[in-house]
């Protein structure tokens, strides 16, 4: 995952934590401390202090720049559209883990966590191997006769956003449905007897009671959309560029202010939708933690 | 059938694999009033509840309220009010919006809702709470949201499935009279089910005893305790004695070990012969002690030991051959300075005993809890 989302997302989360006194045992988080410390504090204050070596400079170019401007148009134009597509599959899909029972529900939360556990650059390779001209997909569908030129399903917004969703769906689908079997089950029954017809105690009782659910893997996804470098580097060709690739384009370029701009302007963002977003979720509950 | 009666379950029955949690249920209640399903869990009373509500289809059999088959009639639309056990109150919206619910989805009129909020809310005494979110309120008080957001649509029958299951005694008393309260004065037929029987014979205008996913039998509560039809109803309502034997005649008596015995024969003895296991039923209060040489119904026994609880106390003797007793009575009353051990007589009015059909199982062989 990226380290920018990761820092931004432990930092806020620190203040919501109760204060209680601490003792010698406080000792045991040394070690994780002096690892933010060095390896996430220390490093963003360069990026921060590299950014501006030399005066605002950068930040003027990158105003005035419209290539950049576009890349992080794009950049938040497809977090917003993998978000959307994710919370199409997810809502339904928790909705149905969250009701069967026993098996189907064991076969149906292996579907969700085994992706997770395979690496990302394998499935982005994988899913290359499908979209692709020659791929799995134009293939047939030429050999079939369907079609007489390869369709446009690789280096494009399409595909990002494909391979996105693709990888970035388990973080939808988990904190939706961790609220989901938390709702209480005579509401739905409650709302039907006082005269609710089906599809309004589903809309007017159901859903608000997983909204938490929802704004949690809303924030998650699009945060986590936002740095993504791995899949629009394998998938997104010249069509489907994220802010991300192009600040590791820059530090290859050796133009490490630039890059240290672009990151800066990412995590400032990022920290204003984790920001916004807070007003409405815990962020607690986002990063697994219980009320 | 009864052309009169209100809510009417007709041969009802559900299975869930091979296992029948209702087996043709038939009941009638009439409007206005008040029924009790009282029983152990597992033996009906909740399925046949969701029945009515439209939760769970019965397998066969039709439920009818006033002359309209609801058998098929989805849950929105029966217009029947239900309180559950875990106040199932919506917890993104306040109390005031709990309560308006049914009205808006029935669409009534803004200004008409705010005011029938408002009066429901006043009868059950939560109008200072109408803005708070339902979380922020005692176990009791969100049962009285509950309470008026079922009633405040006026719904043909009100459901309630174990409402104070979840509360302490003291406040289950205070609720228990608050809800038939309400009920009676807004008269709405009231379906409430509970496992307590204190809880069914004071609020009930009459109680239907489920067992084994059937009704064994239905009646006010009285006639359910003083003339049980089966010794599970016997021994289900109130402390009992149960004194097992085999029919003598048709007039209710019974050989036992201790010799002949006279009782009240329960409809169902009428038509069983001879030597058909019986047992005689005695609550613990209708049995008084009396000095051995006095004669009367009843039988010889040992005081084994007496346990004094303000208001009565409760006597346990022993009779040879039979097994324990237990005698409730007035620490006033009967024999003067009765103590453990000493040689008694046991008797009671024939009229008090009830002669039941069967023979007690061991759980129901063990007299009264002391």
């Amino acid at each position: 995952m990226t380290s920018a989302p990761t820092a931004a997302a432990t930092t806020t989360a620190r203040p919501a934590r109760g204060r209680r006194g601490l003792d010698g045992w406080a000792l045991a988080a040394v070690p994780g401390v002096l690892f933010l410390l060095g390896l996430f504090a220390y490093p963003i204050v360069r990026v921060l202090l590299r950014s501006v070596e030399g005066g605002t400079g950068n930040y003027v170019r990158l105003a005035e720049s419209t290539g950049f401007g576009k890349i992080l148009v794009q950049t938040f134009w497809i977090a917003a559209l993998v978000t959307v597509v994710c919370l199409l599959l997810a809502y339904p899909y928790a909705l149905v883990m969250s009701r069967v029972g026993g098996l189907w529900q064991t076969v149906l939360i292996i579907l969700v966590l085994v992706p997770v556990w395979t690496a990302f650059l394998v499935r982005s390779i994988g899913m290359q191997v499908l979209l692709m001209d020659t791929g799995v997909i134009n293939r047939t569908l030429m050999s079939l006769g369907a079609i007489s030129e390869p369709l446009p399903l690789i280096r494009n917004t399409f595909a990002v956003t494909f391979g996105m969703t693709q990888i970035l769906l388990p973080f939808m689908i988990l904190p939706i449905y961790s609220v989901m079997r938390r709702v209480r089950p005579e509401l739905v029954p409650a709302a039907l007897s006082l005269g609710a017809p089906p599809w309004r105690a589903f809309l007017q009782v159901y859903v608000p009671q997983t909204l938490s659910g929802v704004v949690s893997g809303v924030l998650l996804v699009f945060v986590l959309s936002l740095g993504f470098f791995v899949v629009p580097a394998i998938l997104g060709g010249t069509g489907g560029t994220m802010i991300a690739r192009s600040i590791v384009e820059l530090a290859n370029r050796n133009d490490l202010g630039m890059a240290s701009t672009l990151a800066v302007a990412l995590l400032a963002t990022t920290t204003i939708v984790l920001a916004v977003g807070s007003r409405f979720v815990r962020l607690n509950d986002v990063i697994g933690g219980r009320r | 059938m009864s052309a009169s009666a209100f809510l009417e379950i007709f041969d009802v029955s559900k299975s869930y694999g091979t296992s029948k949690a209702v087996d043709s249920v038939s009941l009638q209640v009439q409007e206005g009033e008040f029924v009790s399903f009282l029983g152990p869990s597992g033996s009906g009373k909740t399925t046949t509840l969701q029945m009515i509500a439209g939760f769970v289809q019965p397998d066969a059999g039709t439920i009818r309220l006033g002359n309209r088959d609801l058998t098929t009639v989805p849950p929105h639309k029966r217009d029947i009010g239900i309180v559950f056990q875990n106040y199932a109150l919506f917890p993104h919206l306040t109390v005031a919006q709990n309560v308006a619910f049914p009205l808006k989805m029935r669409r009534v009129a803004a200004s008409e809702i705010k005011a029938r909020v408002s009066r429901a809310l006043e009868r059950v005494r939560l109008a200072d709470f109408a803005d708070r979110k339902p979380t922020t309120l005692s176990g009791g008080q969100q049962q009285r949201v509950a309470l008026a957001r079922a009633f405040v649509f006026e719904p043909r029958v009100l459901l309630m499935d174990e409402p104070l299951g979840a509360l302490d005694k003291k406040l289950r008393e205070g609720l228990q009279y608050e809800i038939t309260e309400i009920t009676h004065s807004l008269g709405i037929t009231t379906i409430y089910v509970t496992h307590d029987q204190d809880e069914a014979l004071a609020m009930s205008d009459r109680i239907a005893i489920y067992n084994d996913g059937a009704i064994e039998q239905i009646g006010t509560g009285r006639d359910l305790y003083e003339k049980p039809a089966s010794l599970f109803v016997a021994t289900f309502m109130g402390d009992s004695n149960v004194i097992p034997g085999s029919l003598v005649g048709t007039d209710g008596a019974i050989a036992t070990a201790v010799g002949q015995l006279d009782g009240r024969p329960a409809p169902s003895v009428a038509g069983s012969g001879d030597g058909v296991d019986a047992c005689l039923l005695v609550r613990p209060e209708n049995i008084a002690l009396v000095a051995p040489a006095k004669g009367g119904v009843g039988v010889e026994c040992t005081v084994e030991s007496i346990v004094y609880l303000g208001a009565s106390q409760r006597v346990r003797v022993t009779v040879p051959g039979l097994g324990p007793l237990t005698v409730a009575q007035d620490p006033s009353e009967g024999l003067a300075d009765l103590h453990p051990g000493q040689r008694v007589r046991a008797t009671w009015r024939p009229t008090d005993a009830v002669t039941l059909l069967g023979s007690p199982k061991a759980r129901d062989r063990t007299p009264a809890h002391v």
